[in-house]
């Protein structure tokens, strides 16, 4: 190669990479992008140009205009994100204060709303776990996708899953209403903790204003009825990570469900939508 | 895919406790830091997410999710690459670009009017007043071409999409991708030049 190809293809990259720093790149680009960052060189451009772009945000940020209400975050919003704060740094084992070890991590993205107890007939829950233990045998195969595009959260999930010595972990199943897409992913729920995650791969994005997701917990031994798990939304199309917010305690559940119900939830669920179900095994 | 964490050593153990600063603090377990470095860095977060969603609800979960991320890299935060205001920033644009493509979403798309021409001119601003790396970048700004600079200010500072930009500025879309890349390569070049930034000297 000559060395005026060689430029011009070292200005091509840096390019590249001033389009990762800016967010303007295609897909086709991002793939290019994420190939040369496989090297320390580049990494280290990419470092600089982000500096450069947060150098410029900075520029014209709230700090160095007059003062607008609009520009100051809110105050409700700063009670959520240190509220986040302390339930991340309680699961932080290196960074934990051990005298706060004792809330339960469940406020990240919460769901939407709190519900009281369902009066639906156990029952009918145990009919949909007979059905959804016949349908785990059928899906011997699950494809697991890479997490690249989960939410903080995520993260929770994780060290759930590598510090719980409790951990029940079970598959999403069809439920008796089945979404129209193949929707995978699984309940994490330490008993101990009292706090778990739900993961969904493919779940379909829903319209709050119309409809939003609902978890229960069916848990016999300790209530005939199932325990809310709370409302929630999902807003992105690939995989994202729920933490339950059950609204009871959990002594042993029996198994998972999701229904698609009104904005805001339901009291007492019908289960005419029941896309979802997940079995304890 | 390049992280933080592998970029930077952490240089907290020989710190002087004294002097850490607040992501510092927050890295090494001092969690009182937590509400000063929000009401420090949260507006400007806030700021940030609002040129970058398309609603105040999707404006607070972006800044809940990057207020965690900030929290998790404290403890590879080192003053000797980048001023914490810059680091948040960094971090901050770096979540809400990934959000905004995990989303699928447009960059704001919304017809520019005249309080978004207006206000792609830079505000009067003493130097001195901003940190490091945004002292540079103001001086540096000033060396672009006028269409690099408002093609960079309307693509950084106020999210919008080069579909924008272009029909704004009625000059071609590659043109304004161009503008707005080569205008930042320029933009750290310029920094480099004077010393400001020393990412560039450090390895993993």
């Amino acid at each position: 190669m000559t060395s005026t190809g060689t430029e011009n293809e070292l200005q091509s990259r840096l390019e590249l990479l001033a389009g990762k720093a800016i967010g303007d790149l295609t897909h086709e680009e991002h793939v290019l992008v994420d190939e040369l960052l496989g090297e320390q060189r580049w990494q280290t451009e990419l470092w600089q140009l982000e500096v450069a772009a947060a150098a410029i945000a900075i520029r014209y940020g709230p700090s160095n205009l007059p003062a607008k209400p609009l520009d100051q975050l809110p105050k409700n919003l700063q009670k959520i994100i240190e509220n986040d704060a302390r339930t991340f740094f309680e699961s932080q084992p290196d960074l934990a204060d051990p005298t706060a070890r004792n809330s339960v991590v469940s406020t990240l993205s919460a769901p939407l709303d709190s519900k009281k107890r369902s009066n639906v007939p156990i029952r009918e829950w145990l009919a949909w776990i007979a059905c959804a233990a016949s349908l785990l045998l059928a899906m011997a195969m699950w494809n697991q996708r890479s997490e690249s595009v989960t939410l903080s959260v995520a993260k929770q999930r994780e060290l759930l899953l590598e510090s719980a010595d409790d951990l029940i972990r079970t598959k999403w199943i069809a439920g008796k209403t089945p979404f129209p897409t193949t929707v995978t992913g699984d309940v994490v729920w330490s008993p101990k903790g009292q706090s778990g995650f739900m993961r969904f791969d493919g779940m379909p994005i829903n319209d709050p204003s119309v409809e939003q997701y609902q978890l229960w917990i069916i848990d016999p031994s300790r209530d005939k009825n199932p325990i809310d798990g709370g409302v929630f939304d999902v807003k992105d199309s690939g995989e994202v990570v729920i933490p339950i917010n059950a609204k009871l305690a959990v002594a042993k559940p029996a198994a998972f469900a999701i229904t698609i119900e009104q904005p805001g939830g339901v009291v007492v669920s019908d289960q005419s939508r029941l896309p979802l179900l997940a079995a304890v095994p | 895919m390049s992280t933080v964490s592998a970029t930077f050593p952490d240089k907290r153990s020989t710190a002087d406790p004294e002097s850490l600063s607040l992501l510092e603090r927050i890295g090494s377990g001092d969690h009182d830091a937590v509400s000063e470095c929000i009401a420090r860095y949260g507006d400007l977060v806030w700021h940030l997410a609002l040129k970058f969603t398309d609603t105040t609800a999707d404006a607070e979960d972006a800044v809940q999710d990057i207020f965690l991320e900030i929290w998790q890299k404290s403890k590879v935060f080192d003053r000797s690459l980048a001023s914490e205001q810059t680091f948040i920033a960094m971090l901050a644009r770096r979540r809400l670009i990934d959000r905004r493509r995990r989303m699928h979403s447009a960059v704001t798309t919304v017809a520019i009017d005249g309080e978004v021409s207006e206000s792609t001119q830079p505000p009067a601003v003493d130097a001195v007043e901003l940190c490091e790396e945004a002292a540079k970048a103001a001086i540096c700004m000033e060396k672009l071409s006028s269409v690099q600079r408002t093609v960079l200010t309307m693509s950084i500072h106020h999210g919008h999409s080069h579909n924008t930009i272009a029909n704004f500025l009625k000059i071609p879309l590659g043109t304004v991708k161009s503008f707005a890349r080569r205008g930042l390569l320029q933009l750290r070049d310029c920094m480099n030049r004077n010393h400001l930034t020393h990412a560039g000297t450090r390895s993993s």
